[in-house]
């Protein structure tokens, strides 16, 4: 499958998606936020139907309706901690009804199609160096912001007052997550991005014993179900969101399955 | 000189106040302790003196600079309710957990490396905790987690160590070993203690203090 452009494109931005999405997933799930990707999944759909109507390139929509929703969802997150989850299904309802509409105005129904379940043929050369930029600063930030991000994790008061700049790992993670996210909607597909920010860490996470092994193992396992579910997408001609997901599932079964004879969780007293 | 001095503060999170008129010192080396009904405004005084919470009238300084203005809090360790640290449902190692204790001293990649998890290491041997280096956080009792933030808070060595409820929800014998390890490390570093607690008879009979204050209702008296 080499032997074809589109093929070298794609699985090229299918490793650096898989790589750079569950970095973000990780932290998301440590603060018990990756509904937010949902959110902003759902709401890149909106960005896709504008984009489409307005003719321009689809992604921009999407990445930029994902970063103005995510700053507001981070927004309503820290001025009124108790309405977060509530402002995350707003955004959520709110960028899926509008998709909706605006995917009947758009010209070119498969077009928007594509943005729902991945194509795997589409990602085009300005997509893949896009997808580079964003995936060499997600790593970058996620290294050099490795202990801020894990403090945040923790408690946002300790953590500041370790020394950490609370609001600018907290803005700089957003903007990263927004546009990964928005990125993503057309490899991955808008409806399936999240589980690629939140399945291989899953699978992580039930054997992992250090906050290392579960960012080094979350980093394999996204890179193994990409490339299986992208190689299954070409030779049984199904979309890559889904054969990508199944296999993160397939993953996720297994590893479920090795904690559940393997491990035996109990709290460790003195 | 006071480490903390609050002076005359009044805030609430509406217009309605929740402190009044809040007054009170705590000198260098000495123990204070913070007591009062649940939703007294126990816990939000400790975040003003703390800088989380902005909006307030009155004084409130560390070190003798004001709360707002303090950039340099490496001097401050501070321990969460055990609640809060009971929620902590991802693996990190309790040596990766002590070590961001360290994190001033990460430079530029803010990754910590073998030498902060050498001093992460001694620092839970010496709290007695060396068999739980690199045990997964997460599945430690509430007291033992409770041992290992103490931990990370004294690695840095602090000179004022502040500790929110760190005793609730824990079970009893874990809070009698806590006080008295808290007791220990106040003599043994000569530091500046203040303690949150609803418990205040648990923590008279373990441990002893400069000064008690106990909140009512927003306004603050001396017990």
């Amino acid at each position: 499958m080499l032997e074809f452009d589109f093929m070298r494109r794609t699985l090229a931005a299918g490793i650096m998606l898989a790589i750079a999405l569950p970095l973000i997933g990780i932290v998301m799930i440590n603060r018990k936020t990756s509904m937010v990707s949902d959110a902003l999944s759902h709401v890149s759909l909106m960005g896709v139907g504008i984009g489409l109507i307005c003719g321009f390139d689809p992604v921009v929509g999407a990445v930029a309706s994902c970063v103005a929703c995510a700053f507001f969802i981070e927004g309503v997150r820290a001025r009124m901690p108790q309405l977060g989850d509530m402002s995350v299904a707003v955004i959520m309802s709110a960028g899926l009804g509008l998709a909706v509409i605006l995917a009947d105005l758009a010209p070119g129904g498969n077009t928007f199609e594509s943005y729902l379940f991945g194509s795997i043929s589409s990602v085009t050369l300005v997509d893949l160096v896009s997808t580079a930029v964003v995936f060499v600063a997600t790593v970058a930030v996620s290294t050099f912001c490795y202990a801020g991000l894990l403090d945040l994790a923790v408690d946002t008061t300790l953590a500041r007052l370790t020394g950490v700049p609370v609001s600018l790992v907290n803005g700089v993670f957003t903007l990263l997550t927004a546009i990964m996210v928005g990125l993503a909607c057309k490899v991955v597909g808008a409806l399936l991005v999240v589980s690629l920010v939140t399945l291989p860490v899953a699978c992580a996470l039930t054997v992992s014993r250090s906050y290392l092994q579960t960012c080094v193992l979350s980093v394999i396992l996204g890179v193994v179900c990409t490339l299986s579910g992208l190689a299954f997408s070409y030779y049984h001609d199904v979309r890559p969101g889904g054969s990508i997901v199944v296999s993160a599932v397939v993953l996720i079964l297994l590893f479920l399955g090795y904690a559940h004879l393997f491990r035996k969780g109990k709290a460790v007293t003195d | 000189m006071n480490v903390i001095n609050v002076s005359d503060l009044r805030f609430g999170y509406t217009s309605e106040a929740v402190l009044r008129g809040v007054s009170l010192s705590v000198g260098e080396g000495d123990s204070c302790c913070i007591t009062g009904e649940n939703g007294s405004g126990k816990s939000t005084l400790l975040k003003v003196i703390l800088g989380e919470l902005r909006g307030f009238t009155g004084t409130v300084e560390l070190f003798g600079c004001p709360i707002a203005q303090l950039r340099d809090l490496s001097r401050i360790a501070y321990v969460p309710q055990a609640s809060v640290m009971n929620k902590v449902a991802f693996p990190t190692t309790c040596r990766e957990m002590v070590s961001l204790g360290l994190y001033g001293d990460f430079g530029f990649v803010k990754v910590p490396r073998k030498r902060h998890f050498d001093r992460a290491e001694a620092a839970l041997s010496e709290m007695g905790l060396g068999r739980y280096v690199r045990t997964p956080f997460n599945e430690l009792s509430g007291g033992l987690q409770q041992r290992v933030m103490i931990c990370r808070a004294l690695v840095n060595d602090p000179r004022l160590l502040v500790l929110d409820e760190p005793t609730a929800g824990v079970d009893n014998e874990s809070k009698v070993r806590f006080l008295g390890l808290l007791e220990q490390i106040r003599h043994d570093r000569n530091i500046t203690v203040l303690l949150v607690s609803h418990e205040l008879d648990l923590v008279m009979k373990h441990m002893s203090f400069d000064a008690i204050y106990r909140i009512d209702a927003g306004g603050i008296c001396r017990a």
